[in-house]
């Protein structure tokens, strides 16, 4: 047995230990094994050693290895992977977005059509705030895989946030339900919380979240920023409201009430149309219609109400990234997928 | 002609040499009070602004007249100096709001205008003054936001001063199309303002689309120039084009302003509203709220809350709401607002000079003869 199959085999058993972390003994193991692979020439061997350090603890030491993988060999879409994976398992991973966005679209082009890749991707460009493209890798990774199941709760989420389509409520809020054995993280209520909430379904809503952080231990200093995190997010959905934005009774809160620029812009618009429509001549001659104007009032409407779901998903997709996955990363270990991305796995036979 | 041949220019002739010209050009002038603050500059200056504005003034004479306020090479130095002297009594006190006005009425850019009047900044009774001429403008270099940051400050400022008020909430409606800054100048409107602040005011109203406003406007201006029409008759013609200019379109004016209007980021008030109904949840204060540790979360937003509300701030809120994309629609208020603010200093100005010629009178100088004269 090689020494990165060695080292491989040995990561693996300690991400299969994970329990708020990777065991510590192994991963080091781990590491001393695939440096001595790198010092062979084997590039896998170099990614290994950073992995292996990133996930003992050491970020900023992982990324640096990965920057000098990535300078001796820039076609190695492992070493992409596995900064874009430390980007997304940052304790900020707002803070990191653009960068690990970036590192995810090298490795995407390196290595097309991985779905996990696709999925990460989407990922961090939802932290980034690009929530188009976050949402066209999103349904490209489920078009890869359709048992994704994190890339199906982004895709909702970006749906029902971003997309203004309260049917992804729904997918929300049975995600963690339906991925049943798959999806181990009970991070995953966090999202049923979003989708039960946009469901008007408060109590339930409330339980999800409950649900989300009911691993994490009561009275833990170092747990307690990720509840926090969390919390602060449902405030802010609470705040946000059910439904989607300029919809039912929401419409005038949303716009900021009945002496809103908007509704008097809207009220002024309407009366210069009917001064247009009062006085034909003149409006002739000033060159104004009242089919110009129907335009700018149909304008307004749907650029503010594009504009509403936006800010709504600059704060509640984002918010959820922010406390989602810090979450995620401290009860999982990266998944089998991830691994097998960044290459480092084993082939039998 | 050789630079030796150039004259010096004290007060050009109407009308103007071709060798006047050239050396008004070329920096060879005095400007006013370069001789210092005396009498004889005081004349100077009245006669300058006589043959910029009486009846038969050259029309180049009002360009004339303004590149005399400074110099190149010494810029408003003798106008500081005029100041310091108002202020120990050494020249008379009206004379400063003479130069004053006189850059407002002479239409001067906003650099020149700001220029003149940061030189009379100490000046106790020119405060009010001085701060419009600084602030009040913009739209030569399409700088209105960061004079409307300096108007928002001296409208922080305490006492408050109606007129600076106005002239800010003048920049929320027209420039940001925020309603707010109608509703106020509304409210200001009802108590006494001076003729141009109220001037001002009206033209929010007649933008607004409240057609009647520009009698109003007419009016205000008549009463303005009543007491100019002797001695600057030239003063009502343009203020008069320049009127008719601004209020010839009504709705195509107001078109393009609902346009601005209607092209702003009505959705980020929605990110307040939301985060402020966040502010005031008391979700974990239930009962049932379940451990202790979900009693005390802080009232912060998350980072993505902060950052959402943020960014238009550290954009400048101001600066979004007028930078719309309506390219058009915002180069035509733009104009309307530039050719606006004109007109309104060219009223305070003739506000400011009025005063100062009643001195003028009042100290024995025959204001309306000094065309005829030379230089004493």
């Amino acid at each position: 047995m090689s020494a990165f199959e060695a080292g491989v085999r040995t990561l693996h058993e300690g991400l299969a230990a994970w329990k708020r972390g990777a065991s510590p003994g192994l991963v080091s193991r781990a590491a001393v094994l695939f440096d001595e692979a790198a010092r062979g020439g084997d590039v896998r061997g170099a990614v290994g050693a950073a992995v292996a350090r990133g996930l003992a603890g050491d970020l900023d030491g992982a990324r640096r290895r990965l920057h000098e993988v990535i300078a001796a060999s820039p076609r190695c879409a492992a070493a992409y992977v596995a900064l874009g994976l430390f980007g997304l398992r940052d304790p900020d991973p707002l803070a990191h977005a653009a960068a690990t966005s970036w590192a995810l679209v090298a490795a995407r082009d390196l290595a097309p059509d991985v779905a996990c890749i696709e999925r990460m991707l989407a990922v961090s460009l939802s932290a980034g705030g690009e929530f188009m493209a976050a949402l066209q890798s999103a349904r490209n990774a489920l078009a890869l895989d359709r048992d994704d199941d994190e890339a199906r709760l982004w895709s909702a989420l970006l749906r029902l946030h971003f997309g203004g389509d309260l049917s992804a409520a729904t997918v929300l809020a049975e995600c963690p339900l339906e991925a049943g054995g798959r999806m181990q993280s009970p991070a995953a209520w966090l999202a049923a919380a979003a989708g039960l909430y946009a469901k008007s379904e408060f109590h339930e809503a409330r339980k999800a979240m409950r649900r989300a952080v009911a691993p994490l231990k009561i009275g833990d200093a170092s747990e307690a920023p990720m509840v926090d995190s969390a919390r602060r997010w449902f405030r802010e959905l609470r705040g946000f409201g059910p439904g989607v934005p300029m919809t039912g009774d929401r419409w005038l809160r949303d716009v900021g009430g009945a002496q809103s620029d908007f509704a008097r812009t809207r009220a002024a618009l309407s009366s210069l149309r009917e001064a247009l429509a009062n006085d034909p001549a003149r409006a002739k001659s000033e060159r104004v219609s009242a089919l110009d104007v129907d335009g700018a009032l149909g304008g307004l409407e749907a650029q503010t109400r594009r504009g509403m779901l936006e800010w709504g998903a600059r704060l509640i997709i984002r918010g959820f990234a922010e406390a989602y996955l810090p979450l995620v990363a401290y009860l999982e270990a990266p998944t089998l997928e991830e691994l097998a991305a960044m290459d480092l796995v084993v082939c039998d036979g | 002609m050789a630079p030796g041949d150039v004259p010096v220019v004290e007060l050009p002739s109407t009308p103007c040499s071709a060798a006047e010209l050239v050396a008004l050009r070329n920096g060879r002038y005095v400007p006013l009070f370069g001789h210092g603050a005396h009498p004889a500059e005081v004349r100077r200056a009245l006669m300058l602004a006589q043959r910029a504005l009486a009846s038969n003034a050259d029309p180049r004479a009002m360009d004339h007249a303004l590149t005399l306020l400074v110099h190149p090479g010494v810029g408003a130095e003798p106008l500081r100096h005029l100041a310091q002297s108002a202020a120990e009594g050494l020249a008379p006190h009206w004379a400063t709001a003479l130069v004053l006005g006189l850059a407002g009425m002479l239409g001067a850019s906003d650099a020149l205008r700001s220029e003149v009047a940061r030189a009379f900044k100490g000046i106790g009774s020119l405060s009010t003054e001085v701060t419009l001429a600084c602030h009040a403008g913009g739209g030569d270099l399409n700088a209105w936001r960061d004079h409307y940051q300096e108007l928002r400050a001296a409208d922080a400022e305490d006492p408050p001063v109606r007129a600076v008020s106005v002239a800010r909430r003048w920049y929320d409606f027209v420039l940001a199309r925020r309603w707010a800054g109608l509703d106020g100048l509304r409210a200001l409107s009802a108590d006494a303002l001076d003729p141009a602040s109220q001037w001002l005011a009206a033209s929010a109203d007649w933008i607004s689309g409240e057609e009647r406003s520009r009698a109003r406007m007419t009016d205000l201006a008549q009463s303005v120039l009543g007491p100019m029409q002797r001695p600057y008759p030239r003063f009502a013609q343009v203020v008069a084009r320049e009127m008719v200019e601004l209020l010839g379109h009504p709705l195509t004016m107001r078109w393009e302003h609902l346009r601005c209007a209607a092209s702003r980021d009505h959705a980020s008030v929605a990110i307040r509203a939301w985060l402020h109904a966040a502010a005031e949840e008391r979700f974990f204060d239930e009962p049932d709220a379940g451990p202790a540790e979900f009693g005390g979360l802080g009232p912060e937003p998350s980072r993505a809350g902060r950052a959402a509300a943020e960014s238009r701030q550290l954009a400048g809120d101001f600066l979004l709401d007028w930078f719309v994309p309506e390219r058009e629609a915002r180069a035509a208020v733009d104009d309307w607002a530039r050719t606006t603010l004109k007109v309104y200093h060219r009223l305070r100005g003739a506000m400011l000079a009025e005063v100062a010629l009643r001195g003028a009178r009042a100290d024995g100088i025959r204001v309306d003869e000094l065309m005829k004269e030379g230089p004493a």
